[in-house]
């Protein structure tokens, strides 16, 4: 039997189903980043004056993904005038480059999560604070060694050091420490919510490379055998990759500016 | 944007690329602002926020084809844009609601 409307559009509609189904998904996906964006607000709002971190993320990596992903909806676009218009070598490239940004992306903020998980943060018995990325951690050492900065009340790490400010190798002797921890989602509130969205986020971009993948690589059989079908599935893949884009608009300036 | 056909493939391209060169610069805008530390914050978060929303309406309205999209896809992301703000409202409503001075 014969899917109806996967290419001619339905007479109620005005639309060929998949789009349809494909906004009303992106509807529901607004309603659940609304509802995130909704709980960050809240959190900060509500947090004590002083304690909301500011400058924890690099600017300059956040503005590279901006340009990265910009840029690979430009591309996913292309990749689907090309096949409007037949050109089936333009489908190749342009889609290779929305696979390549794609990944690329993944990997700026792969760096940035690992950038996090080695910057621990380290009572002392003395009553201060050791700020720093983690050089030196063996379990039959009798101390670790960070690089970055003591500090004596936890008010003062809610901004990253200056520029200029200089950061010293630190050997911290293991019977000095009370507590030790990394700046995981555990860490505190802005770092739990940063994780939540940029990690829903990165799914997402996980989620449109791999449909993208598929219909650059096997799923590419359908140019040939039916290829108004294949151009709608273009169409509706990039409708959620300019999702995802849009998303990462709002992002932004939320966790990295404000 | 008007849709493809095989005659304006380089002028769609243009165009695309200008929308790009739009958000670009909106962004590095936002990101000059932040550097700036300007004295008022509150417009600060205006300015960023209000950029953030001008490049949403130009990737939403050109690359995803909204301006020139079926009434259906219109209503159903009216419905969503109503039920969107009502979230926020809650959110700041449930902010307003705490007595001054009380821990919430």
């Amino acid at each position: 039997m014969e899917i109806p409307y996967t290419i001619e559009a339905r007479p109620d509609t005005g639309t060929y189903n998949a789009k349809i189904g494909m906004w009303l998904f992106l509807a529901s996906e607004m309603m659940l980043f609304g509802g995130l964006f909704s709980s960050y607000i809240l959190l900060r709002i509500g947090a004590p004056p002083g304690t909301w971190p500011h400058g924890w993320l690099s600017v300059p990596l956040g503005t590279l993904n901006t340009m990265i992903l910009s840029l690979s909806a430009i591309s996913t676009l292309m990749a689907w005038v090309a096949a409007k218009t037949n050109n089936y070598g333009r489908f190749k490239f342009f889609h290779a480059c929305t696979l390549l940004l794609a990944v690329t992306f993944l990997c700026v903020k792969s760096y940035e999560y690992h950038d996090k998980f080695i910057h621990y943060e380290v009572q002392l018995k003395d009553g201060r604070i050791a700020d720093g990325h983690m050089i030196e951690n063996k379990k039959d050492s009798d101390h670790i060694v960070l690089h970055g900065r003591y500090v004596k009340a936890h008010s003062e790490l809610m901004t990253m050091p200056a520029k200029g400010e200089k950061l010293d190798e630190m050997e911290i002797p293991r019977a000095d420490i009370v507590k030790m921890e990394n700046y995981g989602p555990w860490h505190n509130t802005f770092l739990a919510i940063y994780f939540t969205l940029t990690g829903l986020h990165a799914l997402h971009i996980i989620g449109g490379v791999l449909v993208i993948g598929y219909l650059w690589g096997p799923g590419s059989k359908m140019w040939y055998t039916n290829h108004d079908q294949f151009t709608n599935r273009l169409e509706v893949s990039g409708l959620f990759w300019h999702f995802v884009d849009l998303v990462w608009i709002f992002l932004f300036p939320v966790l990295y500016l404000l | 944007m008007s849709k493809p056909n095989s005659e304006n493939f380089d002028g769609y391209g243009r165009k695309c690329l200008m929308v790009f060169a739009v958000v670009m610069v909106i962004t590095l805008s936002m990101v000059a602002v932040f550097y700036a530390h300007p004295a008022n914050q509150h417009m600060a978060i205006g300015i960023t926020l209000a950029a953030a929303a001008v490049n949403a309406v130009f990737v939403a309205g050109y690359l995803m084809h909204i301006v020139s999209e079926r009434r259906l896809t219109m209503l159903v992301l009216a419905f969503t844009t109503v039920f969107f703000v009502a979230l926020l409202c809650l959110t700041i409503g449930a902010r307003l609601s705490v007595p001054v001075g009380t821990v919430h």
